[in-house]
């Protein structure tokens, strides 16, 4: 059975309960109404017997006109009273009939000695006979009030009885309920919770990488269709994740291929080009006074060239070091690396102003030597673009960059157009003519790569004659998303 | 002799004579219901053929409670013998009726002045005659009372030895069939309310009160029963008395089996009293205090409600 429908059935018979309790309450209000009824009526029935018994004695006793009468009215007070209809149950509607009976009995005896009592001779027959009725009268009225006050009893037995039932059927629907709560926990703990945990269970194993863990769970109901859906996805992730180690090894391969064709073409190049500038420079120092105005500015341009290409492979080189470097972590004071830098950007140009805005105690967990070259790209960058102003602004710190800490560098110098901002990080891509800011646009791919190297997140914002501002996202907890780990370097 | 509280010890052996009559239906059915048993009591019954020969067995000693209209009773009770009373268990205010016949002029209850009646002297049918006359301001003596016994009853007005006659059920639903038309019957309830009462030695039940409550118990029991299924109730009685259950209609219709203890049965022991003293069946003497006679104490003990003598 599904949950849902479980869940439906468990209400139901809430509500059921709850309802029967309900017209419990009201069935006992409606009996407990009807006894106060017939107690209130017997009261006044009661009162009536007792009157009708007081007049008929003191008329028995003395004869007296006025107790005659008042005998007649009392009459009439109770036969009015024992014929109204009152909520009586069996047993009092057969008392109250009884006493309807005995009354008129009683009425009647009482007539009869009164009729006696007007033609009497006063004989021994005469008195025999009055005594006899007499009798029979203050029986039966003794008897007609001991039934009335039964009557009461009754009542009060009534409403007792009602208290007592609607206690039982109370107490009886409060156990249903308090077993239909237990059983609803149970099933809950069985049904739900169990099957979660489970589930709970499955999805910190597969996120810890068993993909291979399969998920027990054969119910009909809806957690059981979720976990058929579970076994089926990790199936699929399983067969994903395997397909992905298999290209992901490949990937690896040809990458460590590609490194090493790259420095070994990057240290086979500088063989060459060291040749050619070393050759060009002989030729210039032995052979320049033979040589005309024209071939001295070519061997220049050649040896200007061939020195260009050397530091292309000096930073091909340096992004391949940063690509192949072993990961180490440890507390890199960002802080302290920058100003270091600082001193040695303002020593090499000693005659430019630059106000450094470093702040104290910037401290992540990372690699220094990555670090140290990412910061050493950035603040080199801060300084090659902020060369053209004369109040020059570099500074380091951190903020929050999308809710999150963030460590920036940032400048008042050239910045660049946003729109362009894709292409900042590619390497040799220039925002820039070489002849406003010279520069091979690997030093913004290093960082990246560092960056990725970490895990981190890189961002840049800028705008042109704005300067331009760079900033990274340190992360502590997750080290495995760290690109050390990247098969693909 | 009798239970402890525990309910361990020996049952308590009573022996009971019973009239063979519906009147003492309630004891009847509690020994065959095993009602009796249940209350740790060990009854044997002797059953007699009418409620003065159970009497009689009390009195001798063979028994130690008797089930007997209230007449012959309070006549006892005058003579001077202990008895207490320790329930009432019938009461037949209907049953008894005069029944004349109307060749002879009866129609009415003023028409036997001057007739012969017959009845049973010394019974209750003899004071039911008694209170009907005073009940209709009779002299007693305005008819003639002939002694008959209960089965030559119906044969002597047959044969018109007498005008009419005094009787119980079932002899005068008996009469009623067989006379049809030809008789008149004369009840007179105001008159006469007949009890048969549980009664023994005083000696006996003042020494086994408690003893007394667990029969009135079983006898309530038979209450019950009887009131859930009185037709069921009736049969059973039937068959005890290995009569045909419609013999009994009669006094089944005009009796109710109650175990209660009323002010209104004082009333009538006295006239009873009277009635005895006045027709020599008890030496004269001041009225007796019939309240001593009454043992209140088990059926207080057992449902109070069902005593409403003023005490």
């Amino acid at each position: 059975m599904k949950i849902s429908s479980k869940a439906r059935w468990a209400a139901a018979t809430m509500l059921g309960t709850m309802v029967l309790i309900a017209i419990s309450i009201a069935w006992a209000d409606a009996q407990v109404r009807a006894a106060v009824e017939q107690r209130r009526h017997s009261v006044e029935i009661v009162g009536a017997l007792n009157n009708m018994r007081m007049v008929t004695f003191e008329y028995l006793l003395n004869r007296r006109e006025r107790a005659r009468l008042q005998e007649q009215a009392a009459w009439h007070r109770l036969e009015d009273l024992l014929a109204t209809a009152v909520p009586f149950d069996e047993v009092a509607a057969s008392t109250l009939a009884s006493l309807r009976r005995q009354g008129e009995a009683s009425h009647r005896l009482f007539g009869e000695v009164d009729a006696a009592n007007a033609g009497a001779a006063g004989d021994g027959i005469q008195r025999r006979f009055e005594a006899l009725l007499s009798s029979r009268i203050l029986t039966e009225q003794q008897d007609s009030l001991v039934k009335a006050e039964q009557l009461i009893d009754d009542a009060g037995a009534r409403i007792d009885a009602t208290q007592r039932r609607v206690v039982q059927v109370t107490a009886l629907g409060l156990l249903l309920m308090a077993i239909l709560t237990a059983a609803a926990a149970w099933l809950f703990l069985r049904d739900v919770l169990g099957p979660i945990a489970r589930l709970e269970l499955a999805t910190r194993e597969v996120a810890a990488g068993n993909w291979s863990f399969g998920l027990n769970v054969d119910s009909a109901d809806e957690l059981g269709d979720m976990a058929r859906h579970f076994n089926a996805m990790t199936r699929a992730l399983r067969d994903s994740f395997g397909r992905l180690v298999v290209s992901n090894r490949e990937l690896v391969t040809l990458n460590k291929e590609l490194e090493s064709f790259s420095y070994s073409v990057s240290h086979d190049l500088r063989s060459p080009l060291r040749s050619m500038d070393g050759f060009s420079l002989a030729l210039l120092e032995d052979y320049g006074d033979r040589l005309d105005e024209e071939a001295r500015d070519s061997l220049q341009r050649i040896r200007g060239a061939s020195q260009r290409m050397g530091r292309l492979i000096d930073e091909l080189l340096g992004l391949a070091r940063v690509t192949r470097a072993e990961l180490r972590l440890q507390s890199v004071d960002i802080s302290a690396i920058a100003r270091e830098i600082a001193e040695g950007l303002a020593k090499a140009q000693p005659e430019r102003r630059v106000r450094w805005e470093i702040e104290d105690g910037i401290v992540v967990m990372g690699d220094r030597e990555l670090l140290a070259i990412a910061l050493q790209n950035l603040l080199d960058n801060a300084w090659k673009f902020t060369s053209k102003v004369p109040e020059a602004v570099i500074q380091v710190g951190t903020r929050q960059e999308d809710g999150k800490p963030a460590c920036f560098v940032s400048d008042n110098g050239a910045g660049f157009d946003m729109a362009y901002a894709a292409r900042l990080f590619g390497a040799f891509q220039r925002l820039h003519h070489e002849s406003d800011f010279p520069g091979t646009g690997v030093g913004l791919a290093i960082v990246q790569r560092v960056m990725r190297r970490h895990g981190w997140s890189l961002g840049a914002r800028g705008a042109p004659g704005q300067g331009a501002t760079f900033y990274f996202q340190p992360t502590e907890q997750d080290d495995e998303r760290r690109e050390q780990d990247h098969p693909a370097g | 002799m009798h239970l402890s509280a525990g309910g361990a010890a020996q049952p308590l052996k009573l022996r009971l004579a019973l009239p063979t009559v519906p009147h003492a239906g309630l004891l009847h059915l509690a020994a065959a219901l095993g009602y009796f048993h249940d209350q740790g009591i060990d009854a044997s019954l002797m059953r007699e053929i009418h409620g003065k020969a159970a009497l009689a067995e009390l009195l001798q000693g063979r028994a130690d409670l008797a089930v007997v209209a209230d007449v012959p009773v309070v006549i006892e009770l005058l003579k001077g013998v202990p008895l207490n009373i320790v329930a009432s268990v019938a009461n037949a205010p209907t049953e008894l009726a005069v029944l004349g016949r109307t060749d002879r002029g009866i129609h009415g209850p003023r028409d036997l002045i001057g007739k012969r009646i017959g009845v049973s002297l010394g019974t209750s049918g003899e004071y039911f005659l008694w209170a009907f006359l005073v009940r209709n301001r009779m002299a007693p003596d305005a008819p003639q009372f002939v002694d008959l016994p209960p089965a030559k009853l119906i044969g002597a007005l047959r044969d018109g030895d007498v005008d009419a006659i005094a009787a119980w059920q079932p002899v005068r639903h008996q009469a009623e069939l067989d006379f049809g038309n030809a008789i008149v019957s004369l009840p007179a309830p105001d008159a006469y309310a007949q009890r048969f009462v549980l009664v023994g030695r005083r000696e006996y039940v003042q020494a086994h009160a408690q003893d007394l409550s667990r029969l009135i118990r079983a006898l309530l029991d038979a209450e019950v029963y009887v009131r859930a299924a009185p037709a069921r109730a009736k049969s059973m009685l039937a068959g005890l008395f290995k009569l045909n259950p419609e013999i009994l209609d009669p006094s089944w219709r005009d009796m109710t089996l109650e175990v209660e203890q009323q002010q209104a049965q004082l009333v009538t022991l006295e006239d009873v009293a009277a009635w005895a003293m006045a027709r020599g069946y008890a030496p004269r003497q001041p009225m007796p205090n019939f309240l001593s006679y009454l043992d209140l104490d088990p059926l207080l003990a057992v449902n109070p409600e069902r005593v409403t003598v003023v005490r």
